[in-house]
Parts: structure tokens; sequence; C-alpha cells
């Protein structure tokens, strides 16, 4: 299932909320909570809801061992094979096709390629549990000795599928013991809301534009068009991904559990280094904690161990290799800051060194949109007239016209302007409460109204040939 | 916290929360209280089914799949939400003086055309083997893909204008399929006349949006340069451009207007030796009111205010009209040449009624001739005027007949064969597979279920 859907809304959502809150015993509602997860889960993936619940049981033991022969090696034994088993299953569910695909070329053998459908949510429930097991193996928290509390911390619907990474030590005492406070689950109420508009209103319609520019006939494509096309996608997946990412914070609220933040603006940032400090921040923390650190850091063999992380992101995001090369591609760029371009910006105006990371980010975009190498490159050549084109067109400026809009609204959302909301809450919210709250109600029910006929009206489909 | 101590922020919290639960709570009930609608009078479709149980579609998630296809066709007040979606996406924007609705379907130019390929080539295909035959039928029983929406509308003055995308690959794949038309029918001694209607665009947009379409006229010179000599082909761009000053084209519906059919017919006529009936001869009526299809898919305010009618020009010939709804073992029907109750949205539907698998008219004329029309809904507009010059008119929708037409040739020794194409139709592989399927048809086997073509979309979900 998703967030952004009719049945979540409208029956999953109140459903789960109702027969949460319907009972205050604590196993109670981690039970409920469990039982929805799996629903959710089960609902698009009906099969692989068990390898779900096999990791979990796999991890729930490892940190029990890790913890009862602490210091022993059996306790080494389970952490390390907390980390094949997960590996293992990462590489199973989503590598192994484009493994087998790389060895039949490069050694000429002739392996069949597995083909599966890439369980939902794979690769951030095994960062979970690998998070858990490493850290309850370093001593940073203390291990889960209820089985269920442990399911529910793997299989928690809030981030299940689209994140964050959350670890098990920054929801520790929240899985054991919450407090429900009213104004949480407000607050996480309009935090989910938001993200929903995020997504429907704003990712949604710039993603039917990116099918456009991007994923339409190149041959007609004018320069200003590929370059529109890609900051369209800058758009959607920003939108789409923090919207995302919203949703989790603000259903973890409305449930009592405090998630970090996973985007601060990355669109601001002025330096490759700096996005990533903004953008999906727990996937780079993760890195940085379990990869980075672990193999040396600053310290030793820096510059290895920077492409290491580098590969492993881009990695992550699938199993091509466009993405090991838009992983690589943000290596190259933050080691080129470290050793020269720091340097260099620092003399010039700030607007420099945003106009370098935004112009960085889009190429990015591009080499993150293509799995096909043919393609990719051929959209590279048009952005740069390397093969001469149109330098616009005049369908182009008619869309821009027809979303003008809605693009300006998108582009200062992707600024700190939710900032200024929490100082007119601090001015507005002491002096005038029932007028800031009344302003809330109806934010929120904008928010619900809007986002709701787009996804109904995204199923409008009309029978142009009339049989009656 | 902040604002632990303030009572009214902890008050209208609850009020928030309540009023917002209470809203998701109370639409998903009304979901299951709400007493269904088959058919949906908006949008003019059959809505979902509830999926039947299938454990092996619980298990591929198609299940579920269709349970929210049939949430969100039944959704509580689901015209409002739709309608709302329009006015909203209004607030997206300035207009300009034109506009873009694109449509997010797959081109034709991606479609794998090799199976067409195979279809052409291959004259034998009685005897295909059966895992051709399979292929060949799952896609023919795939959902028609409405070409006319393929690469999106452009709304200009008040007239929509669907992109015309076609290419010369698709062009001389048509002139092909007529030439195979041609031969098949040269064997049966019947005459095989063809004729391709353009779209409006290449009349009546300027220049400077020309750029956004294929061109028309490059893309039908190239299909005629490849048809045998033996096609009786109709010019229907040359004659239409001549009279563009006049009423050829619906502002609001994709279809050409009963006149322009009478231009195309005075062109058949011209090829097929026959005296076409001058205009004034038909008693001349009119239905006003009209929004059609593109209206439809639009909601757009400037074709609202551009509503159309739809003029029928009405023979003195007698007829005696019967109908095959879906397929040829249906019962038939009694039906007529022109509805003249059609109206409002359903406005075109004046001529022939529906789009009946197929129709046979028998009329007053007595001369021996028998003709039958192979078409799609363009087609309908064509049909009224063919009665004055045949005995029997056979009309034959080949999205949907599913018989044998050279049985039917056979059967009732039709002596004219004509197929009228749109030239959307025509540069759409879907379309040239099904008017070549009735000359050809394959066996019947029970095929699995065409499996959704899954576009490659980026959702954070897919990390």
């Amino acid at each position: 299932m998703v967030f952004a859907s009719l049945i979540f809304l409208y029956i999953f959502l109140p459903l789960s909320l109702l027969l949460y809150y319907v009972n205050k015993n604590h196993t109670y509602r981690n039970l409920i909570l469990t039982l929805f997860s799996f629903i959710f889960y089960a609902w698009g993936e009906p099969l692989w809801v068990i390898l779900l619940a096999l990791s979990a049981t796999v991890d729930y033991i490892n940190g029990i061992v890790i913890h009862k022969f602490r210091n022993r090696w059996q306790s080494k034994a389970a952490l390390i094979w907390s980390l094949v088993f997960n590996l293992g299953v990462l590489v199973a569910f989503k590598y192994s096709g484009f493994l087998a695909t790389n060895i039949n070329v490069l050694l000429g053998t002739n392996f069949t390629v597995p083909n599966f459908s890439l369980p939902i949510g794979i690769s951030f429930y095994t960062f979970q549990t690998i998070s858990y097991t490493v850290d309850v193996y370093r001593n940073r928290t203390p291990y889960q000795p209820k089985y269920l509390n442990f399911m529910m911390f793997v299989s928690l619907y809030h981030q299940l599928v689209a994140g964050p990474i959350v670890r098990y030590a920054d929801i520790a005492r929240e899985i054991d013991n919450r407090k429900h406070k009213l104004l949480d689950i407000s607050t996480g109420l309009t935090r989910f809301l938001i993200g929903l508009f995020k997504k429907v209103v704003i990712a949604n319609t710039a993603g039917s534009l990116v099918d456009t520019y991007m994923g339409g006939n190149l041959s007609d494509l004018s320069i200003a068009g590929a370059w529109f096309g890609v900051a369209m996608f800058a758009i959607q997946i920003y939108f789409d991904f923090s919207g995302y990412s919203d949703m989790a914070i603000g259903l973890g609220k409305m449930y009592g559990f405090h998630y970090l933040e996973n985007f601060r603006y990355p669109y601001i940032a002025k330096s490759a280094a700096d996005f990533w400090r903004r953008w999906h921040i727990s996937l780079g923390s993760f890195f940085r904690d379990y990869v980075y650190i672990p193999l040396g850091g600053n310290r030793k063999r820096f510059v290895l161990n920077l492409f290491i992380v580098w590969f492993l992101t881009g990695l992550w995001h699938g199993a091509a290799w466009n993405f090991i090369l838009w992983g690589l591609y943000f290596g190259v760029f933050i080691f080129l800051e470290r050793v020269l371009l720091n340097k260099v910006f620092k003399f010039l105006p700030q607007i420099f060194s945003h106009i370098y990371l935004l112009f960085i980010v889009m190429v990015s975009w591009v080499l993150f949109y293509f799995s096909d190498m043919v393609l990719l490159q051929e959209y590279l050549s048009i952005m740069f007239g390397i093969i001469p084109r149109a330098i616009s067109d005049i369908q182009l400026s008619i869309t821009i016209k027809n979303h003008i809009f809605w693009l300006i609204f998108s582009l200062l959302l992707c600024t700190p302007i939710y900032l200024k909301f929490y100082e007119l809450r601090k001015s507005i919210g002491k002096q005038q409460p029932i007028l800031w709250m009344c302003g809330i109600i109806v934010f929120n029910v904008l928010l619900l109204f809007s986002s709701t006929a787009l996804l109904v009206g995204k199923s409008y489909n009309p029978f142009l040939y009339f049989r009656f | 916290m902040k604002n632990k101590s303030n009572p009214i922020i902890k008050y209208f919290s609850k009020i928030q929360i309540g009023l917002i639960v209470i809203i998701l709570f109370s639409l998903g009930l009304l979901f299951f209280l709400i007493p269904k609608n088959e058919v949906s009078e908006y949008e003019k479709r059959r809505l979902a089914d509830f999926p039947e149980y299938a454990s092996n579609h619980l298990i591929s998630g198609k299940y579920t799949q269709d349970l929210e296809a049939y949430l969100s066709d039944h959704f509580t007040f689901r015209d409002f939400w739709v309608e709302t979606a329009f006015q909203f996406k209004n607030f997206f924007g300035l207009k300009s003086e034109a506009t873009i609705i694109k449509s997010s379907q797959e081109s034709d130019n991606q479609i794998d055309t090799s199976e067409l390929t195979q279809l052409l080539i291959d004259t034998s295909s009685t005897s295909v083997d059966t895992t051709r035959v399979q292929t060949q039928d799952s896609t023919i029983n795939q959902e028609e893909p409405t070409a006319e929406k393929n690469e999106g509308l452009l709304i200009w003055e008040g007239r929509a204008y669907q992109i015309f995308g076609g290419n010369n690959r698709m062009a001389k794949y048509f002139a092909q399929s007529l030439n195979k038309y041609h031969k098949a029918m040269s064997k049966l001694g019947v005459r095989f006349h063809s004729l391709v209607i353009p779209s409006p665009a290449a009349f009546y947009l300027p220049n400077k949006y020309q750029k956004m379409f294929s061109n028309e006229r490059i893309n039908l010179d190239e299909m005629y340069k490849h048809l045998d000599s033996g096609v009786a082909n109709t010019d229907v761009y040359e004659i239409l451009e001549n009279h563009k000053d006049e009423y050829l084209y619906f502002y609001t519906d994709h279809h050409w207007t009963g006149l322009a059919a009478y231009y195309a017919y005075t062109g058949f006529c011209k090829t097929a030796e026959i005296t076409p009936l001058p205009l004034d001869s038909f008693k001349r009526k009119v239905i006003q009111n009209f929004l059609g299809s593109l209206y439809l898919q639009t909601k757009n305010q400037e074709l609202k205010e551009h509503k159309d009618s739809v003029e029928y020009f009405k023979s003195k010939i007698k007829t005696k009209t019967t109908a095959w709804v879906k397929s040829i073992d249906d019962k038939h029907i009694r039906a007529s040449v022109l509805n003249e109750r059609a109206k409002r949205s359903a406005a075109y539907s004046v001529f022939l009624g529906s789009d009946y698998a197929l129709m046979k008219i028998e009329t007053s004329v007595k001369n021996g001739k028998k003709i039958a029309l192979i078409k799609n809904s363009f087609g309908n507009a064509f049909a009224p005027f063919l009665i004055n010059h045949f005995e029997t008119v056979f009309v034959v929708d080949y999205r949907y007949y599913d018989g044998n037409l050279t049985n039917l040739i056979k059967e009732h020794n039709i002596t004219d064969v004509v197929l009228l194409q749109n030239n959307f139709g025509a540069n759409t592989s879907w379309h040239i597979k099904k008017t070549l399927r009735i000359i050809n048809p394959p066996r019947k086997i029970n095929t699995q279920e065409p499996k959704d073509s899954v576009l490659h979309k980026i959702d954070s979900t897919k990390f």
C-alpha cells in the first residue's frame, strides 16, 4: 500500500488510528501497530511479507545472542551472521539480476538471470536491522527482549517502504514506552497532510511533465526543453521523496514516535558535501557511521574510503550502472571540493557556489533518470548543445505559462519557507492562539481536500467512443 | 514542550484532529454505504466491477490492485472530486493563447512493430502455429489504445486539436495493409476503395503550432506512394482542403462533421464512377449544444464556451437496418441509419446510433450493387450517404467485428468494399492489426490476460 492512495487515507488510516487509541494498554497498541503494518505491507506484496518476518526474526535472535554472549566469540559470530544475512538478502533480491547480467557479459558465462520483483522497502528494512545488531554489539543501545516489540520496529509501516532509515537506537525508548501527546498528534497530522500534498500536488504534476520531456521522444526535444525536463525531475524526486518522509514523520508523531528529519532544503546547499548533509540524511549518516568511519574515515586511506561510500550510495539506489555512476559522480565532486573547490569558493560571492551546486545536481539527475546509456548520452548531448537542436520551442513556453503559479510555488517550497511559519507560530500563535489554530484547521482541510481531488481525478478516464 | 499549558491550543487541537479523522472516516464509511452505480454518466463509461477473488491474483497483487481501482471508481462523490481536480488545476498557471494537455499514454513510436511486420509479410496465416496466434490475439484483446490521445491535445481559439504523431514508417505499414486488402478483394472479384481522413490541425493551425505536429500531407503522400495501383483511393485531404472554410470538424470532438463526410462522399463517388447526389437533395437537420469527447477529456472552459452543432442530411431512400451489437453471435436488433434522438455529448451518435460490430442496411435502391464499409466511428458520418447508391450496405466496425469478412462477401455477393480510416488510426499499429484481422481471423484460443504494460516510473518506494 502507499500513503498517497484512497485506500490508505480513507480506510486504512482512520481504522488503524481508531483501533490503536481505543485501548490504552501498551502491548495492545504495539500489537495493533504491528498487525496493521503487516496488512500495509502485504497489501501490495503478499509473498514478500514472509521475507520481512523472517528478516526480523533472524535479527531478533541475533540481538539476544549478541547481548547474552557479550565479549565472547558467539557475540561476534551473531553480528557477522546478521551482516551476512541482511546483505545476502539484499544482494539476492535486489542485485542478483544485475550481477548475473554483468558476470555473463564479463566472463562470457551463461547464468540464467534471476528476475525477482524487488520486494518493497527491502533496502530500508535491511539497513534498519543492521543498525540494530551493530549498535547492540557496540553497546550503544540495549537489546530488545520482546519479540513483538522488535517485530513492530522492523515492520512499522510509517517508514517501511520509503524511509527514513530509522535506527533502533533512536526510537528504542519509544518502542518500549511512549507518551501520546495531543499536540504531537495535532502537529503530526499537519505534517502528514503537508507530505501528502507535496506528493500528490507537486511531485505527481512534475512527474507528468518529466514523462513528456525526459520520457518522451528525444528526437524533437529542444535545449531549453531538456533543461526544463531535468528541472522537473529535480522537483519530482525531491517532493516525492521528502513528501514520503514528511508523511512518515507525521504518522510517527501521531503514534508517539519521533523520527529524525530526513531532508533539510537540499536545493539551497552550496556544495556537494553540503547537499548530502541535507538530502536523505538518514542514508548519508548510515553510510558515515557504519561504513566510512569503520573504514578509517578521514584518518587513513580517505580517498579510497570516500569512493567506497559513494560507490555504495549509488548502488543502494538501484541495481544498474547509471546509479553507480551517479554515486561516484558525487564522490568526485566531494573529493574535488575538499582538495580544491572549497578554497576557490571562499574568495567568490556565495551565489557562485550555489549555482555550481545546482548545476552539478541537475546533471546528476540525468544520470539518475536514464538506465539506458544510449539515451543518457543523447540527453546530455542535447542539454549541452553537442547535438544541434533548437534553443527553445513553443510547446515549452506554453507549458511554462500554463504551470507558472504551480512552478513558482514549488520552487518556493524548496527554500526554508516553512521556517517563516515557525516564526509566525511564535508571534501569532502566542498572541492570537484562536486565530492561529483556526488557520491550522482550515489549512489541514485544504491540504486534504486538494490532495483527494487530485487522487480521484487521476483515475478520471472518460470513454471517448460512445457506446450506449 | 511549547504551549504545553495553553488550554486553547489543546482545545483546538482536539477539534482539528477530530475534524480530519471524521472526514477520513465518514468518506470511507460512506463508500461502503452508498449504493454503487454500474455506469458513470459523467465519464460515459462502465465503472470497475468488484473484483472476483482468486488466490493467484491475491499473490500476484492483482487482486488488491483491482480492489483499489474499484474503490477509486466508486469513491464517495467521485464526480465532484474529479470536477474539483479540473478546477484546481486551472490555478496552476495562466491561460495562454494555446493550452497543451499532455496525455501520459505511451506513444505508438515506442511500440514494438515487429509483430505488425510479421502480419504484413505473412500472407498465409490460416495455417499459423498456435503460439503466434496466441501472441497476436493477446495484443488484439487489449483495450483499444486511443491513438487520438497518444500525443496529447492542443487547444487554440476554442478548438481542440489532437497532436498527430504519425510517421513515414507507420504510413508505409498502413499502405501495405491496404495492399493486402486489395489483393484479398481482387481474388473475390470485389472492388476495393480506400479513404483516409486527415485531422483539422493541418487546415486551421498557424505555422508556429504546426511544428508540434507531424505533417499529415507528407504522411499521406508517403502512404499513397506505397499503394498498389489497383486500390481505388480517394485523396480526402485534397477535397477537404478546398472546403476548409466550411464547418468540417467539431471544436470539442475528435470526429469530422456530416458536411465533411458529404465532401468525402463526392470524392468517393468520383473514383467509384457514381454520380453523387447534390447536397440540397437531402433534408438538412441540426442538433444543437454538442460537447464532444475532447471536451469530456479535458473539461476545458474554452471548449465549453464553444458548443458544437451536429448537422446531418436525410435521404429520401427507405431503409431497413439490422445490427449485431458486439459480436455476430449475438441476437441481432433493429437499428436505423439516423438516430435522431441523439443529443448533448452523444450527439454524434445521430449517425448510425452507435458503433455496432456489424450493421446490415437494406435500401429501396434496386441495382444489384452491394457494399461493405470497414470503419471506426469516423465511418458513421459517411455511411448514410452510401444508402443512395447500393441495394445493401454492410457496416463493419473492425474494432468489434469478430467474423470473417471474406465469408461475409461471399455469402452476400458483395461487389464493393470501402475501408475508411482516420489518419490517427492509419498511423496506429493497433488499428492496422485489427483491420487485417477480419480478413485473416486467427483461430480462437483462450488466451492469457494481457499483462499490464508497466511504465518505468520513478517513485521513492522503488529504492
